[in-house]
Order: C-alpha cells, then structure tokens, then sequence
C-alpha cells in the first residue's frame, strides 16, 4: 500500500498528530510537520483526553503510585483536569513553533475519548489519505499499541513514531540529520516507500539510502536485482550494498543505525516492525523518527 | 638700677669710666683702609686648555665603560648582588640623572652571562579545589612547549572520544544496560498487569504514575456504573485493587535502586570506553615530560578527571533559539579551560635561559606582585586560573628586579607587598583588598611561588635616609646602599676620564664627535654644574644633555664636529629658554622699579645677593639691604621675621649679628640699641644665613655713619667672631649683580665681596672674566668683617689697642663710641627721666 498523505488541495487526508496527557517529543512533532511539509498536507492537531483517566480519577478509592517510588497519592478529576490542560497547553506551544519553522498549517481539536476512538473519528472524518502520528514518546508506557492502531484505524497509511533517543531530522538551519533510510523487506512496498521517500528526501533536501531486508541470502539477492532495475533512473538514491538477510528484528535495526538515518521508513508487521511485537529494539536503536507503512 | 651699679663702680683706672657720664663723639677724619686687592683673572675661572687634552677629538679616545668615579658605589653593587642572601637587596642612592640605572644595568648584564638556573612557572587547574590553583615549576623553555602539549591533547581527544562513543560496540552495550534495566521493570509490571486483567482490574499509565481502577470488557467501568453495583460487589473489587496496590508499591519500590544500579553501570561503562583514549592521549605528553615528577602527578589528576567528565568531549546540545555554540579554538571553548595551563613565566626556548633582568617601570600593586582578573557572568564577578597575570616579581624571580623607588612608595599597597614577599621568600598572588581585609567577591588563593631574586631600588638620598628612619623593615632588607656620587676631584687624571666619558655618551647617542675645544668647554663646564672649580660634575644625564644640545646646534651651525662655539650657544640657548623670570626681575630693577643703586655711597644701605632656583635653572638677584639704628633694649628687629616672611636660618643669622655686635662692642656696657633690618621690596621670603654679613654691614654703616659703596654687592654668611662663612650660589650671585652694572654700564668701581672660602668655587663666565680682565669689575674676597667693611667703606675697621680701645677715626672706634652713647641716654632715661624705652 502507498504511504502517502493527501495534499492540502485534495481534502482527502492530513497528518494527524495525536496528544495525550504524556509528554510529547519534539522529534514526532517535528516528524509530523515534515511529512507534511513533504506531501503539502496539512496537520491535525487532536488533544485527547482519556476519558479513561477521568473515569479512573472520580473513583473515591482512586491512587496513584509515583513510578519511581515512594508515598502514593490521591487523584481527583480536577486534578486530572488541570493536568490535562497544562499538557495540552504547552504541547500547543512547541506545536506553534514547529509549524511556523515548516509553514504547515495546523487545525486544533481537542477532545475526550478513548485515544483510540479520537484518532477512528479524527480519520473518517477526512480520510482516506491520512498519516498518524504519535505526539509522546514511543516507547514510554502509553495507552495503546501499534497492532491496535492499524487494526482499528482504516483511514490512514502510516504511523510516525519517535523512541526515546530520536533526534531531530534536520537543524533550524535545515541541514540534514542523515539520509532517508528505506528499510526495504520486499519489492511490493518498494514502490510506495520509495514516493514516499522521495517527498521526504526532497524536503530534507538529502539522499535516500534503500536498505535490503530478507530472510535468506536468495532472497536478498533476487530483491537487490528487482530493486536496482527500479531504481535504473534514481540520481538521489543509493542502495546500500550488503543487505540484510538474518531475520532478527535486533540485527535488522542495528543495520538500520548504521546508515545514520534522518528518517526511516520501514514496513509495519515485517522484521523490523513485527507484528504483535515490541518495536523496543527499533526505537531503541535509532536516533531518528520513523514512518511505519501498510 | 643698673646704672646705679655702674655708677657705683666707676673707677677712675677704666679708660671709658669718663666717657659713661658723658660720652663724646668722634669727630676724628676716618682714617683710610688699607687696599685690598681683588681676586686675580685666574682665581675667577679654571679652564682647561684644549691643547693640554692630548688629542683632537673625542674620535681618538676609547669611550668610557660605564661610569667614572663611582668606585664606591659599584664596589657597593658588586658585593650586594654577589652577596647571596635574600636581604641583602640594594638601594642605589645620589642624585638624579646620576646614571645610577644604567650602571646598575650594565653591570647586571656583565654579571648575567655567568651559567644560572632560572625556571619556568606555570598555574594550573587544582582538580580538588578549584579555588586553590597549583603552580608548578619547569625547566627554563619547557612552559610553552608543554602548553602546547596540552591544547593538541585535548584537540585530539575532541576527535577521537566522540568517535568511540558513537561506535557500535559502546553504543551496543549501553543498550544493553538500558534495556536490562526496562526489560526488568516493565516484565514486572505486565505480569501485574496480566494478572489485574484476569481480575478485572486495569491498570494505567500516567504520565506521573500508575494507578488502578475496575474494568470491564477491557474499558474502564464508568464511575456511575460502579456506585450502582452492589456493595458486596463493588467492596470485592476494592479488595482486589487494594492487594494488587501492594504488590505493585513492591515492584515500584526497587525502581530508585535499580535506577541507580543502571547508572552505576553506564558510568562504569563510560569510564572504562573513555578511558583508553585519554589514557593513551595523556601517554604522549608523559613521554615528553618524563624528566619533570610535577607533570607527571598533575597528569594524573587530569586522566581521573578527564575520565569522570568525559562527557564535555561531546558536542553541546543545541539550545532553542541559541546559535551553534561549537568552538573550534580549543582555547577559547569553556569546556576546556580546566586542562588549560597558565603560563606565569618562560624563557622563549630551552637554550635561552639567562638570569632576567627586569625594570618595572610602573610599580603598582598588579604590576608587581600580579593580578587576578575577573569577568562579568550573569551578573556576577568569576574568575579562575587562566585569569591571573603575572607581575614584575614573576618575570624577575631568579634574576634581578629594578625598581624606581618613589615610584613604589607612591603607589598604594605596593611597597608593603614587596617587602611581604621578599621577607617570606614567597611570591603569592592576592588581591590588595583581601590583603587589607576588606570584603571581596570570592576569589582564588593560588599557590605561592618560592621567589628567589635581588631587588634594586634607585632614589635620591633624601628618601634613602627616611626610609631607613621610618621603616624597621627598609634596614633589614636593603642593606646595601649603593651611594652615588655627584663630583669627582678635577685631576687631570679624571679630566681625561671626563673626556672618554663624553665619547661614550657620543657613541651611545650617536652624535658628532666632539674636538679638543668642545671637550675643554664641556670640562669646565662641568666644574661650573659641580660649582666647584676643583670638581667635575658626574651626573651623567645632565652632561648628556648638554652634548646633545650641542650636537644640535652644531649641526644648525653646519658644523661637522662639536666645538666650543657650538658647546657655548648650547648652553646661552639652554639658559635662555629659562631665564624668562630673571629677564623680568632685571628689568624691574633697570626701571627703577625695584630700586638697587649700583653708584654712590649710602649710610645704612648696601646691596646684598640671593639666588633664585626655578627648576633646574638658577640665577642671583641683588637686593637692597638697609639697616636703622636708634637707642634701644638691646634688639635688632628682623622685619622679614616679624613679618612672617623669613625662615629659621634666616634668624639664627640675625641673631648671631646681635651676638658679634654685643660680644665686640657691648662687654661692658648695656647694649642699649635698637635696630630694624630688611630687604627691602622683598615680599617673597627670604631663608638661610648667607646675608648675614651683609646685614651686619649695613648696622655697622648705620652706627658708624660711614656709607657703603652701592657699586658693591655682598655675600656671606658670618659667625660671632666676626669671620665670614662659605655660602651657595656663589657663580650665580656674582653674575646676576653683574648683569645689573653691565645693563648701566659698567664703571670699573663695580663689584661683588664673597667669602673667602668661595674663591674656590668660582667657574664664572667668560663675559666677566674678560670685564674683571679690561678692569671694568671685581670680586673681592673677604675672611672677615673688619676686611669687608674696610672695602666697602674705605675706611679702617680699626682693633683694639694695648688699652682696649679702638683707634679713633676707625669704624669700630665710631660704632663703639654709637653704642655707648646709647647706652648713656638709655641710663639716663632709667634714672627718672620719663619717656619709657622700646
């Protein structure tokens, strides 16, 4: 499936970036801005408030244990709520920032729901040419998985994510952190990843670096032959010799960090990103954002 | 009463008895003085012939080394520096323009090629307390070289350890360690999770947290829902949730120490990646330092503190909105200044390592002793090693330090500071207002540096003799001093020394050489500074000066060598440029402004003679001196003094007159007189004793009624016993009376009386030598009052016969007879007759 994201014109799709009431990386922001940029989508901001977190909250035996230990507290709805509000207020500041850095325009929502439910309602509503992105860390203890966002959410072609040690694609100057990466497992998302790549590349204004993924030297060899016929005319793309042919998710990401990525782009339920896995060892790894695709 | 007494004892055998009852004048003619020659052409300037000089020019002599006639005082400079021992430093005494600095120099710089030890000095970080930075101590030349060693370390490791941090192997263990620790934690609260799940329980994340609540169907049970429950139902599940709470207040317990366990491991891990580079980055400047242990500790230091912080190899983080703060001078970056060295002193190379030589030529308190600088950070003042200077003290330990020393004492804190570290042998850098215990922003204390020098101070005797008064500390730590003479004796052995003295300040000044005529002027010349003509002047600035002057004019004339003319004009041109205020004062007197009379004869008049100093230029001005007589207490009044304008010397000399009058004229009868004395039109202030005869001369003129020739003009001072005294200014007094008659022309009856005992300091110009030659003018010298006042009167002074008396017609006879007289009408007045005395 294409990973694409429809253009502001289109009105068939945006970016949606989804807050909660964890703390968002900048990085995601940023992802999120320039994927948008990249495609002349538009961003739409959604501010969930778990309904969960407040139904939690208005128990009277409601507590709360600090994750690193010590005395418990009580947890009241107001407090919920005040929480809420000051997450999402500063999230709208660093959101401000990174669109005027991009010129991408941002539309605001701010709702309360399940998480997963926001983000249903916030696709149908433009589809079916959107790409999610997750405002907080991936990685952190949040709320849902990748299995149940592409299970539940049928109008987007992507997820962007962010772990713990992402930097920033590019500097406020727009140099370029690294190249885009394409974490390539076969040829029939080859194509889609690789447009996608292209507008993302352009916007970064770097090169992109297809990166083979299999699970057997044959494979690899008879993907490389494919691959390099499509990329006959490519002035902006190099392949990286010696794919990858073990089919361990850890050796795979480390593959990945290795080409120094600004960007990554990988297929959601192959090696890389398995399903019903932990992408732990991805997020782990690489200091870039990445944009899981169908 | 007293008189009464007299009357008494009024025995005919006292050949004055009569004379008290009624004492007569004397009407006898005054008898004529003997002549009195004056002083002879050659008694009034000493010249040398060019001639008698032995060669042409100064172009034959070999220039003099250093100074002449200074024997002691070099004697002096040689055992104070040879002397080794930190309290026997040096005061070079004697005039200014004495040469005294540049001897001193250049014997140092003989003495300083001799083989010595000098080090360099370094401060750097103290790793333990950065507060108190460490010196250390080098070989001569190796400061910059390890300096330098430092900066390219650094530079290297800025390259090499970011490299390994983001190589695969580290990167793969930090990962490991992160992992390990998340893997753990979070294993363990899915389990929880699983099992609150089978209970119904959900547990949630928060963004400060975890908490509990009842689920169903894998939402959260809205709050309405479960208050409707049943209160078994809803206690039941309260019951669940309480007992999960405590197992997961037991998982989230170990949270803090498996935190700290993982940081411990990373940083064991950081610790063991970053120290093999720095390590073996260090390994180079070991190996180039092996020969110096203070290197090798203090790398040690740096390796264990380089290792703790390894971290600042890395690039900054990029703050919001800031530029890129990546400095490529290693230098100049912050993060490094730790590793940094401060070079406090160093020779330029290993094989230059003379004994410095160091003249502070502004000896403040930095300038000295060094300074600690500070910078303006957010609001506050902060300062660190790299921001210490050194002062002269740094440049000159182990060598020599020269210093002015009016200069230093008029700098505050300075001279204390000094003396502190050469007592303590120790060079430490303060600020002077924590020294004096004022407050002060924090500061650092470093190191003090062994200090092991000898200080030269130069200044004039005066200050010399007052710090050794004032100050216990001056005598133990300058015992030395180096006395600088102003004069040598005018042999010919040291006229011929002069002349090579006048071809090495030729040769250093690279002027025209002087001839043989040139050179016989600038001899005389300097008998003339030295005024004395069996002197020469030594001070070398002075005669530099001149002969750079002469040069000048010389070349204005178009002269190829110096000669006597171009000497001449230098030294016309030099007074001229001064004389604005003497040009002024004769012209007042030429006005008759201010009234001298240089012809005639006036009773109780004369004219005496000052000098007036105007900064280096002096000059004399004759003034009218007049004295008035009339009976009296016995008081010869000084108006000057009364007046306030005379000082101390001024009248002890006015009473010693009072003292020769009643000692010669008084013995036995009350010396009834009353007199007033005055320079007249002086308004200025007059001091010093060197009128005194001159007064005297003119209160023996008014009590004998004979006058005193005003084409004369007198000088000296006298004692009690009549003899007259050596005064100064003895040239200048003569050619500034001089100037006067010339002006009005000269009569041959002019002149001027000095005491004896100046004939031999007469250098007087050319111009009177050649009047007193053509017989237009004279200089008298006088041994007493009795020669003097027989010159300016004419008539004999007059001793005292086999009787005691003095012959009639005599002055003494006349002044004698005065007194008496008074002395009679004062009695007289005392036996009833009314009108009280004054």
């Amino acid at each position: 499936m294409t990973a694409h994201v429809a253009a502001a014109t289109e009105a068939r799709g945006r970016v949606i970036l989804r807050f909660s009431a964890w703390a968002p990386n900048d990085v995601a922001i940023q992802a999120a801005m320039l994927v948008a940029n990249a495609f002349q989508s538009e961003v739409e901001v959604l501010f969930v408030e778990d309904s969960q977190r407040v139904d939690f909250a208005s128990f009277p035996f409601a507590k709360e244990y600090p994750m690193r230990g010590g005395a418990q507290r009580a947890v009241s709805v107001q407090a919920v709520k005040a929480e809420l509000k000051s997450a999402f207020t500063n999230a709208r500041q660093r959101v401000a920032a990174a669109a005027a850095e991009l010129e991408v325009h941002v539309y605001e929502h701010v709702v309360r729901d399940d998480p997963m439910q926001a983000l249903v309602s916030a696709c149908a509503r433009r589809g079916p040419w959107n790409m999610i992105a997750i405002a907080e860390t991936f990685g952190s203890p949040s709320t849902f998985s990748l299995d149940e966002v592409f299970d539940t959410v049928s109008d987007a072609t992507g997820v962007i994510i962010a772990g713990p040690d992402a930097r920033a694609c590019m500097t406020p100057d727009r140099v370029p952190a690294g190249p885009v990466v394409l974490a390539v497992e076969d040829t029939i998302h080859f194509q889609g990843m690789l447009r996608a790549g292209r507008h993302i590349a352009a916007a970064l204004a770097s090169e992109i670096v297809v990166l083979l993924v299999a699970g057997a030297e044959q494979e690899l060899a008879q993907m490389d032959a494919e691959v390099r016929l499509l990329l006959a005319d490519e002035s902006n793309v190099r392949l990286a010799l010696n794919g990858i042919t073990y089919g361990d998710q850890s050796a795979a990401a480390e593959a990945v960090r290795r080409q120094r990525s600004a960007f990554l782009i990988a297929q959601y339920g192959g090696v890389i990103a398995p399903r019903g896995g932990s992408l732990r060892p991805l997020t782990g790894a690489l200091p870039c954002p990445i944009l899981l695709v169908r | 009463m007293f008189f009464d007494r007299l009357k008494k004892n009024n025995n005919a055998s006292n050949g004055y008895a009569s004379q008290m009852n009624a004492p007569m004048p004397d009407d006898t003619p005054p008898k004529s003085a003997p002549n009195h020659a004056p002083l002879s052409v050659a008694e009034l300037r000493r010249s040398v012939s060019p001639a008698s000089l032995g060669f042409a020019s100064t172009a034959e002599l070999e220039p003099a080394v250093g100074l002449i006639g200074q024997e002691r005082a070099l004697k002096a400079i040689d055992f104070g520096v040879t002397m080794d021992s930190q309290d026997f430093n040096i005061f070079a005494l004697g005039p200014p323009a004495s040469g005294k600095s540049t001897a001193v120099r250049s014997y140092l710089e003989r003495k300083i090629s001799e083989p010595a030890t000098v080090y360099d000095w370094v401060y750097v970080n103290n790793f333990d307390d950065s507060n108190n930075p460490r010196a250390l101590q080098l070989p001569c030349g190796r400061a910059v070289i390890f300096e330098k060693a430092m900066v390219d370390m650094i530079d290297e490791l800025r390259q090499t350890l970011p490299a390994i941090f983001e190589d695969d192997e580290y990167q793969g263990r930090r990962r490991q360690i992160d992992d390990g620790f998340r893997a753990g934690q979070e294993e363990a609260l899915e389990a929880l999770t699983e099992k609150a799940r089978e209970q119904n329980i959900a547990i949630l994340r928060t963004p400060t947290g975890i908490g509990m609540a009842p689920m169903l169907d894998g939402k959260v049970v809205k709050p309405e829902v479960f208050a409707g429950l049943p209160e078994e139902m809803r206690k039941n599940v309260e019951n669940k949730i309480e007992g999960l709470q405590k197992e997961l207040a037991a998982i989230l317990e170990d949270v803090p120490k498996s935190e700290k366990e993982r940081r411990n491991r990373l940083q064991m891990l950081n610790e063991e990646v970053a120290g093999g580079p720095i390590s073996e980055a260090l390994d180079d400047v070991r190996k180039d330092h092996a020969d110096i242990p203070q290197i090798i500790e203090y790398l040690g230091f740096v390796e264990r503190d380089m290792v703790r912080n390894f971290a600042l190899f890395f690039a900054q983080e990029q703050e919001e909105g800031q530029p890129v703060q990546r400095s490529v001078d290693t230098t100049k970056d912050p993060r490094f200044r730790r590793y940094l060295v401060n070079i406090m002193v160093s020779q330029e190379s290993t094989s230059a390592c003379a004994q410095p030589i160091v003249e502070e030529l502004n000896p403040n308190y930095g300038n000295l002793i060094g300074r600690i600088e500070h910078v303006a950070h957010m609001g506050s003042l902060v300062t660190d090693f790299l921001l210490m200077k050194p002062g002269a003290l740094h440049r000159a330990n182990g060598g020599y330090l020269l210093v002015d020393a009016r200069k230093l004492l008029l700098s505050p804190f300075a001279w204390e500071a000094l003396k502190r570290a050469i007592k303590a042998q120790m060079l430490r850098i303060e600020q002077p207002e924590e020294t004096n215990g004022f407050a002060s922003t924090q500061s650092i204390d470093p190191e003090a540096i062994p200090l092991d020098l000898k200080v030269v101070l130069f200044g004039d005797r005066q200050l010399y003799y007052s710090l050794a008064a004032g100050d216990p500390d001056f005598n133990r730590l300058f015992k030395v001093q180096a006395d600088f003479d102003d004069t040598i004796s005018r042999t010919e052995d040291n006229q011929q020394s002069y002349a090579r003295l006048i071809a090495a300040i030729v040769k250093r000044h690279e002027l025209r050489h002087v001839d043989a005529t040139g050179v016989a002027r600038l001899i005389d010349e300097g008998s003339r500074l030295a005024d004395d003509r069996e002197k020469l002047s030594i001070e070398v600035g002075n005669l530099a000066d001149l002969i750079r002057e002469a040069d000048y004019w010389a070349g204005q004339m178009g002269e190829g060598m110096v000669t006597n003319d171009a000497v001449g004009r230098a030294i016309e041109e030099r007074i001229q440029r001064s004389d604005r205020l003497r040009d002024r004062s004769q012209e007042g007197i030429e006005r008759d402004l201010v009234l001298i009379e240089t012809e005639g004869a006036k009773v109780g008049q004369i004219n005496g003679l000052s000098v007036m100093q105007l900064g280096d230029f002096a000059f004399g001005k004759p003034s009218r001196i007049t004295a008035r007589v009339r009976m009296g207490k016995g008081r010869v009044t000084d108006i000057e003094r009364e007046a306030n304008l005379s000082g101390s010397l001024h009248t002890k000399g006015v009473m010693i007159l009072w003292g020769y009058l009643a000692g010669k004229f008084a013995e036995d009868i009350p010396l009834a007189l009353a007199a007033s004395l005055v320079f007249e039109q002086s308004y200025g202030g007059v001091d010093g004793d060197s009128a005194s005869s001159t007064e005297l001369y003119a209160l023996l003129s008014a009590l004998s009624d004979m006058p005193i020739r005003q084409g004369l003009a007198v000088t000296g001072s006298v004692n009690q016993m009549g003899d007259v005294q050596v005064i100064g200014g003895a040239n200048e007094k003569i050619e500034g009376f001089f100037d006067i008659c010339k002006s009005r022309g000269l009569t041959g009856d002019q002149g001027v009386l000095i005491p004896q005992g100046n004939v031999q300091h007469l250098m007087l110009r050319p111009e009177i030598v050649t009047a007193v030659t053509d017989g237009l003018f004279n200089v008298h010298s006088v041994a007493s009052i009795d020669q003097g006042i027989e010159i300016l009167t004419g008539v004999e002074a007059g001793q005292k016969d086999a009787s005691g008396q003095f012959p009639q017609g005599t002055i003494n006879r006349k002044v004698e007879d005065k007194l008496r007289a008074f002395a009679w009408r004062a009695g007289s007045f005392a036996s009833g007759n009314g009108v009280g005395l004054v």
